[in-house]
């Protein structure tokens, strides 16, 4: 049986990861393969371990600020590794200059405001995932 | 080094223009600045406890719905494991959360236990424990899991725990909330009334401080705190609160908001010393020399750095405070010594 396709939530604070991974699940039943992770050198760990057992990682839903890292630099690590993999960016205080860098990657579908509305989420996996 | 000679012999700084009349316009100042830091910062809860609340809606509705169906399949004696399961599942939300490292494990470990049984099926139902925020020995399911309507139990057991974990989550967030405005308000209390001389406590004044700032601070700084139990302090809160909040932020800019801060406190006899140790980059020898020097100051961090070091230094005598800096190999310390009691 095919394994079925990831979405990877990556927060700092795992009430939002929680929370994410609550929604979709909610909306999308067992669709997808939920993992969270609560930070950049620990989202490479599960994409790695993702690829070992032959899971297609389908989307990565980023906090943009997650000490010592910066999601919008692991974004685009993602992007230029992996540009398949479609990517969103939340934040609830990135700069100006941030969201115009990560707006340049191909693979982001949105930039999301915290505190994000989750049918917006919930209409992106819908546009942008299951339709892939 | 030690410097108390930044004011000009005729007492007139060009960085202070009304000297301590301007202390509070300056709190304002900086309290603007922290406002700005603490509306981020309560982004998370707000943003949590919206979203728990419309998870809550949704996991209720589908339960009822899980219920109805439960309940006219099942027996008295499922009824009964699956309460069991339930407080189990209760007793497993009410320990200190799991992060997410450990969640993977823990659910890698379930499955390399379903396998054996339930073969390509152990992941899913790993997974609906996990997300319901079950951590106990799996032998205490195996009833459950040999049912034949164990996929509707489970996925029941699973927005049982959801919703418990929504719970802990409008919870924390109000937590969060409300002491980010506790602080707030202390600070503001210390800023406008105890203008007179106070005991205070000094790790209440970092709390606050630390609060306020941590907004600034995970932006890229990589802090250390040792805060000793220290007696009580008499002092004017109004300005120790202003001078430390000025040079906890010199650090922070002084490195560009990226870097290692250390900040201790010690109490040697009648004297309390205060540390601020920072990685900014190394100053040149010339101006370390004459470092608290406005022109110096500004020469190396900007105009803003200069009005804000001049200001607290022309406060400091009022709590007989002495500041002295030291650059070491890696590091720029700022010692702040303090009385434990104001001679006057």
């Amino acid at each position: 049986m095919a394994k079925k396709p990831a979405i990877l939530c990556v927060d700092d604070e795992k009430v939002v990861t929680d929370t994410l991974v609550s929604q979709i699940r909610l909306a999308f039943g067992n669709q997808f393969s939920l993992l969270q992770a609560g930070g950049v050198e620990e989202a490479f760990e599960v994409i790695e371990e993702l690829k070992e057992e032959g899971v297609e990682l389908k989307l990565i839903i980023s906090d943009w600020l997650m000490p010592p890292h910066r999601g919008d630099q692991f974004l685009k690590a993602i992007n230029e590794t992996w540009p398949e993999v479609k990517l969103i960016m939340l934040s609830g205080q990135a700069d100006e200059e941030a969201i115009q860098r990560v707006k340049a990657l191909s693979s982001l579908i949105a930039y999301v405001r915290k505190p994000w509305d989750k049918e917006e989420i919930i209409q992106l996996i819908n546009q942008h995932v299951l339709t892939q | 080094m030690e410097t108390n000679s930044f004011l000009s012999p005729n007492g007139q700084n060009p960085y202070v223009a009304k000297g301590l009349d301007n202390q509070e316009i300056e709190k304002y100042l900086l309290l603007g600045q922290l406002v700005s830091g603490i509306t981020h910062e309560l982004n998370t809860p707000i943003g949590s406890a919206t979203a728990a609340a419309s998870n809550l809606e949704d996991l209720l509705a589908s339960i009822q719905k899980k219920e109805a169906i439960l309940l006219k399949k099942i027996d008295s004696a499922t009824y009964s494991s699956i309460s069991q399961l339930i407080d189990v599942l209760h007793k497993d939300l009410s320990l200190p959360p799991l992060n997410t490292r450990q969640e993977r494990a823990l659910k890698k470990n379930y499955i390399q236990k379903l396998e054996e049984k339930f073969g390509e099926k152990a992941e899913e139902i790993a997974t609906f424990l996990i997300e319901s925020g079950f951590r106990s020995e799996i032998d205490k399911i195996e009833t459950i899991l040999q049912h034949s309507l164990a996929q509707d139990i489970l996925e029941y057991i699973s927005l049982k725990g959801q919703v418990q974990k929504n719970l802990i989550h409008l919870k924390t967030a109000a937590q969060k909330a409300m002491h980010l405005m506790r602080m707030v308000k202390l600070y503001l209390q210390m800023s406008s009334e105890a203008t007179e001389p106070t005991y205070i406590d000094l790790k209440t004044i970092f709390e606050i401080l630390l609060t306020l700032f941590h907004n600034r601070i995970k932006h890229g700084i990589q802090l250390e705190t040792y805060i000793d139990n220290i007696a009580e302090i008499q002092t004017l809160p109004a300005i120790l609160i202003q001078i430390l909040a000025t040079f906890l932020e010199h650090s922070i800019e002084a490195m560009r908001r990226n870097g290692k801060l250390k900040i201790e406190t010690h109490q040697y006899l009648n004297v309390v010393e205060i540390t601020f140790e920072d990685s900014r980059p190394p100053i040149e020898e010339h101006l370390y020399a004459h470092f608290l020097e406005p022109n110096i100051i500004e020469t190396l961090y900007g105009r803003q750095q200069a009005e804000k070091i001049s200001k607290a230094l022309q406060v400091l005598p009022a709590i007989e405070g002495n500041l002295s800096y030291e650059q070491k190999q890696n590091t720029f310390c700022l010692s702040l010594t303090l009385p434990l009691q104001l001679s006057n």
